[in-house]
């Protein structure tokens, strides 16, 4: 495999994993635009709008782009985050520049027809419905993530507010659109087996008349200081949860650290909150932690799922000796890891549409085209100390500690 | 990404179904072992044990403790993984191929030397007495079950759900037991990829399994649904109509199952194509999905729809389901739609050789189901051969009417006009 990466004059970013051996060819777009850059009264905004980016333009009718992708047997999809919104399309290789084709005509020319717009509203509220209001422990987590984030961006998913979602028009979405979606403010990420001179020459036919527009997103704030040490809340069922959520600044090192650090500590059957907080204790469901990379910072997240008659205490008490102390890691621990790692990474990339995903992820969040490949010897170099500067950091970072609490249990403290 | 040449399935004497990918991407070796027992076979007492039992292997073996076993596991670069399906039990391994020797003895050691404490019996069984109470949460689960338990009757493995009391009733003896008659009675299949040819991994895989039994794999037919009670549910809280449909189709390996395939599609299966998605998501904008799946196991299919509407047009949205029903079996398809679907169905086939691992557990599946793998290769030849009329045909021999349909909603009154075909029923009732 290899990676071919050009530039257009418009600002349009190109990334193309060619793999000759592919029999599917993957085609992504990914707007450097998420919920968190949502003006503060329209969250949900950016949801919105990636369902209505499959209601047509001048050229293809409402609905069209799926099906057309869908008949030539492939899949298209979407999805929004807090950082940014992706557009995927999976499908035979021979079949590779329809998806550019529709990609292009898309990301400057949606026609927003209004009873469309009325009808796909209606369709997010159901989504909001299905997704977070029928569910007791989203909507738990949902109150739990405002709190945290307290005013940040971050605060609000990218569901929205269902207030918000309700009301919005059709000038707020044209306005949305037109802010956002650019050939300055997208990348393209192509993966398959058609050849690197004819992928560029399709990509700048289609995409190089596309004017680049001025706003690229803003950076996202470094969440903020007042984040609150305690969250307190009623857990939707009979079980006590605590987490303790740590943010970190975002720094290149880190993720490589961390997710190690991840490992090490609460990913795996061999973790250490597995031995010596799960393990220990009966009531202890679950005891482990993950590591989430944002535009705005590292969070990690140290959690337990406890059962109500052990209260909280005792496994807080055992956490706090975890984290205390002085990295719990010898040099065999280290590769016993670095053995889980290889072979998590040999094994994640099967298939297209997973490694034009993780090339999205690498150039887009990570800004590092090249971790596709170094991603191995990366994790191979990290040192013992390199965790132990990590595990100080983590540390000594600011922290909340979330306790939902289940409420039928009378002896649960 | 596979070739045709890069896939091999040989079917010995005891009837063990070995499948060979020679690929060189992942640079790592997939093995998967398939046992024919899964969660439909659990007693109807024990319901769980399946899940339960084979949760408990590869925590630890009679050499190793739980940290010493995945010390080994992590050393060698290699994962282990188990899941019980509906009708078979698969256990995983995933490793590096500078280690696979290592790799393989301590896979051989795992299933042949399986141990575990009881802490970790009874650890699992909370956490998934716990588990019951997300699920009993979930109104889409709750429907499903319903519609399940009137279709193929409370007896039937299907309608059997694992439940708080089926689970407590789980003795750790009871899983030792599962775990060694499993083995004893042998695998059914092996699924192995890998950097090398395919003589070299079957050669790989016997030389670690010497003394093993094998079978063929075979389990009886399941009966198939009869059922025709309309279930209404009330779950307070929930802010939408639920809806689940089941109805009786042909199985795999009838002669019109590929015709009937194009025609639910059309009608639901298709995702956005699909008439139903059409008329209710984006013309009325009363869902956000519809979720029509062609099921089948042993001798048995069935297809199932379920979808989730704003309350208001719960009574239409019904309306609307069974008016598309009635026009697909009364009318058919169209032609346009016909040669959409096929060229859907013919042009979605290169994408399946394109991940390794769907490639390999698509390829078991048909299999087990009867499926030669010279007719997997020649699959896009049968659906080339396909007619119109043959699908129109096929339609035609669907129920009259849909047999079964369940519904949740928040109150009863929030379900008026969907007619008084509907049993009101509790929800625990199943």
């Amino acid at each position: 495999m290899k990676l071919h990466e050009f530039r257009l004059s418009n600002g349009l970013k190109v990334f193309h994993l060619h793999d000759p051996s592919a029999t599917a060819a993957c085609v992504q777009v990914w707007y450097r635009v998420g919920c968190a850059h949502e003006d503060p009264d329209k969250r949900g905004i950016a949801h919105l709008l990636e369902h209505m980016m499959f209601k047509g333009t001048e050229r293809i009718a409402p609905e069209e782009h799926a099906r057309r992708v869908q008949k030539l047997g492939g899949q298209s999809n979407a999805f929004t985050t807090e950082d940014v919104t992706v557009y995927v399309q999976t499908l035979p290789a021979k079949h590779w520049t329809t998806p550019l084709e529709l990609e292009a005509d898309r990301m400057c020319g949606l026609r927003f027809p209004e009873d469309h717009f009325t009808r796909e509203r209606a369709v997010v509220v159901e989504e909001y419905n299905e997704r977070i209001l029928n569910q007791p422990i989203t909507r738990t987590l949902q109150s739990v993530r405002r709190k945290l984030f307290n005013g940040h961006p971050y605060a609000v998913d990218p569901a929205g507010i269902l207030e918000h979602v309700k009301a919005f028009t059709r000038a707020d979405i044209i306005r949305f659109y037109r802010k956002y979606y650019h050939p300055g403010n997208a990348v393209v990420v192509l993966a398959g087996p058609m050849p690197e001179a004819a992928a560029e020459e399709k990509v700048r036919e289609l995409f190089s008349p596309l004017l680049s527009g001025e706003t690229q997103t803003p950076p996202i704030p470094a969440f903020p200081d007042s984040m609150p040490a305690t969250i307190r809340s009623a857990s939707p069922v009979k079980v006590n949860f605590y987490t303790r959520v740590y943010a970190l600044p975002r720094k290149p090192e880190h993720y490589h650290r961390l997710q190690m650090l991840n490992l090490l500590l609460g990913d795996g059957e061999n973790a250490l909150l597995r031995r010596k907080v799960e393990d220990k204790r009966m009531g202890v469901l679950h005891a482990g932690s993950f590591h989430y990379s944002t535009q705005g910072g590292d969070l990690f997240f140290l959690y337990a799922a406890v059962l109500p008659f052990m209260g909280f205490a005792r496994t807080l008490r055992d956490i706090h000796g975890i984290m205390e102390g002085d990295l719990p890691c010898t040099p065999s621990d280290l590769d016993e890891i670095k053995g889980r790692v290889r072979i998590s990474l040999a094994s994640q990339l099967t298939g297209t549409e997973k490694r034009a995903n993780r090339l999205g992820e690498t150039v887009v969040l990570r800004d590092s085209p090249d971790a596709f490949f170094t991603d191995d010897a990366a994790f191979a170099n990290i040192t013992l100390r390199d965790l132990e500067e990590a595990f100080s950091e983590l540390k000594h970072a600011p922290a909340t500690e979330i306790k939902l609490k289940a409420r039928w249990f009378p002896g649960n403290r | 990404m596979v070739s045709r040449q890069q896939v091999e399935g040989v079917i010995d004497p005891s009837g063990f179904f070995s499948l060979t990918i020679e690929s060189e991407q992942p640079n790592c070796y997939q093995l998967g072992l398939v046992f024919p027992t899964g969660t439909l076979a659990d007693p109807s007492d024990r319901q769980g044990l399946a899940q339960l039992s084979l949760g408990l292997l590869g925590r630890r073996t009679v050499h190793k403790t739980r940290e010493e076993l995945q010390r080994a596991l992590d050393r060698q670069g290699a994962m282990f993984d188990c899941e019980a399906l509906d009708e078979y039990s698969v256990v995983s391994l995933i490793f590096l191929p500078d280690r696979k020797e290592d790799c393989m003895a301590l896979f051989r050691e795992i299933l042949e030397k399986a141990s575990f404490a009881r802490k970790d019996f009874s650890k699992d069984k909370k956490r998934l007495l716990t588990n019951f109470q997300v699920l009993y949460q979930d109104p889409e689960y709750i429907t499903e079950v319903h519609a399940r338990a009137s279709f193929f009757g409370p007896d039937h493995p299907l309608s059997r759900q694992s439940k708080p009391r089926t689970v407590r009733a789980i003795r750790k003896e009871e899983c030792t037991s599962w775990i060694q008659q499993t083995v004893t009675t042998g695998p059914a299949a092996v699924f192995l990829s890998g950097p090398v040819t395919h003589n070299s991994l079957r050669n790989l895989f016997t030389k670690h399994v010497k003394g093993f039994v094998f079978t063929d794999g075979s389990i009886p037919a399941f009966p198939a649904g009869t059922g025709s009670e309309n279930r209404m549910i009330v779950r307070k809280g929930i802010h939408q109509g639920y809806i689940h449909i089941l109805l009786p189709v042909v199985p795999r390996n009838h002669r019109d199952y590929l015709a009937l395939r194009l025609g639910m599609y059309t009608w639901a299966e298709g995702g956005f194509v699909s008439r139903l998605m059409s008329r209710l998501r984006v013309e009325l904008g009363s869902t956000y999905g519809i979720q029509g799946q062609y099921q089948t196991l042993h001798g048995l299919g069935y297809f199932s729809l379920k979808t989730s509407v704003n309350l208001e047009h719960l009574p239409g949205t019904l309306d609307i389901v069974r008016e598309e029903y009635d026009r697909l079996r009364n009318e058919g398809i169209t032609g346009s739609e016909f040669e959409d679907a096929k060229n859907t169905f013919i042009n979605a086939y290169p994408l399946l050789w394109d991940n390794l691992s769907e490639l390999g557990a698509y390829l078991l599946r048909q299999h087990f189901l009867g499926r030669t793998m010279e007719e997997v290769f020649t699959y896009v030849e049968r659906v080339q051969k396909l007619t119109h009329p043959e699908v129109n045909a096929a339609l035609h021999t669907l129920p009259e009417t849909i047999p079964v349909t369940a519904i949740t909603v928040p109150h009863e009154s929030s379900a008026s006009g969907v007619g008084n075909s509907f049993t009101l029923t509790d929800w625990k009732d199943f």
